[in-house]
């Protein structure tokens, strides 16, 4: 069995403005890191605030992931991972395995969550995501 | 099949994962972080260490207080964190220019809670002075806390 290498990562957020709704799309805030052309992102590693109570920004992480999916889109604005489960994104929960992602440039301000259910979610919470990539020629 | 061979190729190529169980690292070391004070956003840098800074960081471990109750730091026992309080500290890491290579939530790094499998690196340009853990939530730190991380590594001269 492999294990994702950490060659760089980034924490990135996807705040959950406002009431929450159920089917409502809340996008990834910017990191400038990761809007280069240059970047790969390869993995992904979701956190509730069972392992991350804060996020860097200050933000109070979700409590619960299973009324949360996520979706991420490439730079030609495919979806090209549609409505993950945000369970299965937690290492904790895949015996310490980290998801591999096929090698992409992504669009993080296209990438987002869509809440399945309410409940246990609270305004302005943040879904926090470890994005694991590297630099490439 | 034919699909999903190149796939792996380029995983391997680019050394984006390898084989869980495998080798970690020649060299394995102990780094024990003391508090100073607890207060919210305190970024507490970790000393110098050349040799680290010469080397390629392989795994980085926390170890919990279920784990290892004590840790020692300069001559004082300190009290290992618990897995609650790594909820609430991130690990950053960065290079010479101060540019963040990585930013890890302290939880994610504790082996014993990923069933054993360490969390793989490969980062051959870190300067560990300018590397810090962050405190996200004080709630239940005290001065007596010591971060008790463990580092492998390879000599970058051997590679």
């Amino acid at each position: 069995m492999n294990n994702l290498i950490i060659k760089r990562s980034q924490i990135v957020e996807f705040k959950l403005a406002g009431t929450i709704t159920t089917g409502k799309r809340y996008y990834a805030t910017d990191i400038p890191n990761l809007s280069r052309l240059n970047v790969v992102v390869y993995g992904a590693e979701l956190f509730t605030s069972s392992q991350l109570a804060t996020t860097p920004t200050g933000n109070t992480v979700v409590s619960t992931s299973t009324g949360i999916v996520v979706t991420f889109r490439d730079n030609f604005k495919q979806e090209f991972m549609y409505q993950i489960p945000a369970f299965t994104l937690i290492r904790y929960n895949n015996a310490g395995l980290i998801v591999l992602l096929k090698p992409r440039i992504i669009n993080l301000t296209d990438c987002y969550v869509t809440v399945t259910n309410t409940t246990s979610l609270n305004a302005n919470e943040s879904v926090a995501m470890n994005l694991y990539y590297d630099l490439i020629a | 099949m034919n699909i999903i061979t190149p796939l792996l190729q380029q995983f391997k190529d680019n050394r984006w994962f390898k084989q869980t169980g495998c080798i970690e690292g020649e060299y394995s070391k102990t780094i024990t972080l003391n508090l100073p004070s607890t207060q919210l956003g305190q970024q507490i840098y970790f000393n110098s260490d050349t040799e680290l800074d010469n080397a390629i960081i392989k795994t980085i471990e926390v170890v919990i207080s279920t784990n290892s109750i004590n840790t020692v730091y300069q001559n004082s026992v300190l009290d290992t964190i618990s897995s609650t309080l790594a909820t609430r500290a991130m690990l950053t890491i960065s290079n010479n220019a101060r540019e963040v290579i990585s930013q890890m939530p302290l939880y994610t790094l504790i082996r014993s809670l990923n069933k054993g499998k360490p969390a793989y690196f490969c980062l051959d340009n870190v300067i560990w002075q300018n590397c810090y853990i962050e405190l996200l939530n004080t709630s239940g730190f005290s001065t007596s806390n010591g971060f008790f991380i463990r580092v492998t590594y390879d000599r970058k001269d051997i590679i």
